[in-house]
């Protein structure tokens, strides 16, 4: 599974009920939240002759929420927040994940192109770069 | 022009006594420094048309960064546990041996081997921040002569 995935399932275990969407969401439902990996800042290796098995990744995730009102926008993007920013280690999927924290506060990006707010954050995951970890 | 080196996969081992380096912390080591040198003196005499020098005793020190550990159930070895075994076999007299490679594979021409009995005079209990990866960072000095082999082993 990957860092989305990883991302979306562990939002759901947390009890997000909304629609989580990897990548993009489609228009409808209004209420949403979308997962999107964007650029960590790689690996801590240590001496090794063997490919992707760096005992830390930094991945990180960027987290866009949406829905009908700016109030139930702001209630999901809380919850979603909540069970991210100071995630402690935990196994999802097979792979260790050691720690989230967010890069900044939620913020507000605009409306979709149906007038639904968004609101955005990312975070930054450390991870082991093997499911074997 | 010839190749580059990228270091990889370097073999830094240790022991917990004089006779054999058989603990593999590569596994966990992210750098790993080891430097020589030795006393300088100034010999020159009247007479002498330029400053000469003399080399006295030498002094090494090795000095690694590694990823902490306090368990051997990952695949490595338990780093703080070996810190506090060389601590105390540093403070009663003891030496352990170091040995390091470029790569970890055998001993060769092109894959020296450098060992050298050495004490610990300082070490790293705790350093860390919320959020960073937290290390150890090992310190030895010299009690021994530097060896290269380069036999197979």
């Amino acid at each position: 599974m990957g860092l989305a995935e990883d991302v979306k399932d562990y939002l759901t275990t947390g009890g997000v009920t909304d629609s989580i969407f990897i990548g993009e969401a489609p228009e409808r439902p209004a209420a949403c939240v979308v997962v999107t990996p964007t650029g960590g800042m790689g690996a801590t290796r240590t001496m090794s002759g063997t490919a992707s098995n760096a005992p830390r990744e930094h991945v990180r995730i960027q987290l866009r929420v949406r829905a009908a009102t700016y109030d139930a926008c702001s209630t999901l993007m809380t919850q979603a927040y909540s069970l991210l920013s100071g995630m402690p280690e935990r196994t999802i999927n097979s792979r260790r994940y050691y720690y989230a924290s967010a890069v900044q506060t939620p913020y507000y990006l605009g409306q979709d192109d149906a007038a639904r707010p968004v609101i955005a954050t990312n975070f930054d995951l450390w991870r082991t770069e093997t499911t074997n970890g | 022009m010839g190749n580059a080196i990228i270091l990889t996969n370097a073999l830094l081992a240790l022991g917990t006594g004089s006779a054999s380096a058989d603990r593999d912390i590569s596994n966990r080591t992210t750098k790993v420094s080891w430097s020589e040198e030795f006393d300088e003196h100034d010999v020159t005499v009247m007479g002498s048309t330029t400053r000469v020098r003399a080399i006295g005793l030498g002094e090494s020190s090795i000095e690694a960064e590694l990823l902490q550990s306090y368990t051997t159930t990952d695949g490595g070895e338990n780093i703080d546990s070996i810190v506090d075994t060389l601590r105390d076999l540093s403070a009663t007299g003891g030496k352990f041996l170091v040995r390091m490679r470029k790569t970890n594979a055998g001993r060769s021409t092109t894959n020296p081997e450098y060992s050298m009995l050495c004490v610990m005079s300082k070490r790293s209990i705790f350093d860390g921040s919320i959020g960073d990866v937290l290390m150890n960072n090992l310190s030895f000095l010299s009690a021994g002569d530097v060896t290269r082999v380069t036999t197979s082993s």
